[in-house]
């Protein structure tokens, strides 16, 4: 039994009129343990996809199945609350700026998963060695670390209330390159040792490459080509296939980009 | 760089500064770049790349000093010249063109003032200009688009907006500080092409600032990696990314490629 299972999941929004298809007609499970990536451009649906699993906003129609119950789409608390994570790309906005570290981390340890304030402060050091953050830093306040660090904090904050889901939103795009690889080799070992499931959205193929077991690709609210990480190695429909050639290629002898590109392919319309 | 071809910008010992601690954002970095070629400053962030691109523009921001350092624009010392950008010629582009655009003024008008002040051209003139540069760019109907606000176009379209409106200052350099990082792969590539394409035509050069190694593989002629204010290496881009000589690009790139490794997960 798939841990989540979402079905026909529509989110349609009006738009000065006219109505706008965010996400239209989404299918997708998700066993334990495995990775899902969301793949696509800006506009695709793909975070509208994950606020929506994650309970941030429901949909206009479709169903969500979580460990074989039947979620309320309209769910702000419950038991979910707990069980599903989310992690968004910019760490900064998505951190509270005036808490200390300890205190973000305290709060869900509190609220999700019950605990006193005692046992909670006492629980914030093991959180922070699981994303490999040093102890010193639970009296900081997010201006005053990295982002690497800022977005050790906020995986930090989503591992707190103990989930088996977790929504990773684009965590490594604000992020350099080198620390890019970090974060992902943190993640694939928080998976390994903890079973969790991730949902991670991403606009990076190479990201996409190394964490998922599964893909979906979406272009305008549609899944339109899934399957296995094999998906992004041997593509099959067009989009799939514009989105990988677009990639900037790491091998120098292809040398600048002298396409001599057709007329017309400046002409497509953007966005 | 085409051995033959003087250089367009030299960059000669520059150092800059953060008055308040006295500590060294970029300490002699020296650079060249040839008319219509395409030159990559990478490096992580606070390495100083976009450092050097306001001390080239001569935009500084206010706590961080030159303290070194001489800018020569065809052989011609222009260090102290004032408005070095604009008697110069220098554009620049930046990472967020909406940000950067005017949020409260038509991209046209937006355009036509930059035609107007650089080319001296009349109103009537300068509007037609604007439209003009936005065909260059390549927007489809460039007469519509000129009536909009920034915030009425997407990421890309505000991008050749920005480039549109540095073509209006003719300029010889283009300084382009991550102009893709927060566009869509596939936008990127047309914006990338676009910026070749211009390059080539007008034999203006460019100075590209980027942390991602893929788009100076497929875009530059040379690049300068930096590395906590220190110009670690430079060269031509198959050497550099070919046969890294340093250790610090070494590792830039090693990081780069991290993730292509394929027993990730499975």
């Amino acid at each position: 039994m798939p841990l989540l299972e979402a079905t026909g999941l529509h989110r349609h929004f009006k738009v000065r009129g006219h109505e706008v298809r965010a996400l239209d007609g989404v299918d997708i499970t998700l066993d334990r343990g495995r990775t899902l990536a969301v793949v696509g451009e800006s506009g695709s649906g793909k975070s509208t996809l994950g606020t929506i699993v994650a309970g941030l906003q429901e949909p206009s129609a479709g169903e969500l199945h979580f460990d074989g119950k039947r979620l309320d789409v309209k769910r702000i608390n419950g038991p979910e609350r707990r069980r599903i994570q989310m992690v968004f790309q910019s760490p900064l906005q998505s951190l509270n700026a005036k808490y200390r570290v300890e205190t973000t981390l305290t709060e869900p340890l509190r609220l999700l998963a019950g605990l006193t304030r005692q046992q909670a402060a006492a629980r914030v050091d093991e959180l922070l060695d699981a994303v490999h953050l040093p102890t010193e830093l639970r009296t900081r306040r997010p201006g005053e670390l990295s982002g690497g660090q800022q977005q050790r904090v906020a995986i930090a904050r989503a591992l707190a209330a103990d989930p088996e889901l977790i929504v990773l939103d684009e965590p490594t795009s604000g992020l350099d390159q080198s620390i890019r690889g970090r974060i992902v080799k943190l993640l694939r070992e928080l998976q390994a040792a903890r079973g969790l499931s991730y949902i991670f959205i991403t606009h990076d193929i190479a990201v996409a490459r190394a964490c998922a077991h599964e893909v979906v690709v979406m272009q305008r609210g549609q899944i339109v080509e899934r399957g296995t990480r094999s998906v992004l190695d041997d593509p099959q429909h067009p989009y799939t296939r514009t989105l990988l050639a677009a990639v900037p290629g790491m091998d120098p002898a292809t040398g600048r980009r002298r396409r001599s590109r057709t007329p017309d392919n400046h002409q497509t319309k953007e966005s | 760089m085409t051995a033959a071809s003087a250089p367009l910008l030299t960059i000669d010992g520059l150092s800059v500064v953060a008055e308040a601690t006295g500590s060294a954002i970029l300490s002699d970095v020296s650079l060249e770049i040839a008319p219509g070629e395409i030159v990559g400053l990478v490096g992580e962030s606070g390495s100083g790349k976009s450092m050097t691109s306001f001390a080239t523009m001569g935009i500084l921001p206010r706590g961080v000093r030159q303290t070194a350092g001489r800018f020569t624009v065809d052989g011609e010392d222009v260090t102290d010249a004032t408005e070095r950008s604009v008697s110069s010629r220098f554009a620049m582009i930046f990472q967020n063109p909406r940000d950067s655009l005017n949020p409260l003024m038509r991209v046209g008008d937006q355009i036509a003032r930059i035609a107007a002040l650089h080319q001296g051209l009349s109103r009537a003139q300068a509007r037609a200009a604007a439209v003009e540069m936005l065909e260059h760019v390549h927007i489809s109907d460039a007469e519509r688009t000129a009536r909009a606000y920034p915030h009425q176009l997407s990421g890309g379209m505000c991008q050749r907006v920005m480039i549109a409106m540095a073509l209006a200052c003719k300029p010889r350099l283009l300084i382009a500080d991550e102009p893709t990082t927060a566009l869509d792969v596939t936008v990127q590539a047309r914006i990338l092409d676009l910026v070749v394409e211009l390059t080539e035509e007008t034999g203006c050069g460019v100075l590209l600032v980027t942390h991602d190694l893929g788009v100076v593989a497929e875009t530059c002629d040379r690049v300068n990696v930096l590395y906590r204010g220190d110009l670690a290496e430079t060269g031509p881009v198959d050497q550099v990314l070919g046969s890294p000589q340093h250790e610090y690009t070494r590792y830039l790139l090693d990081a780069a490629n991290e993730l292509e490794d394929p027993d990730a997960t499975a």
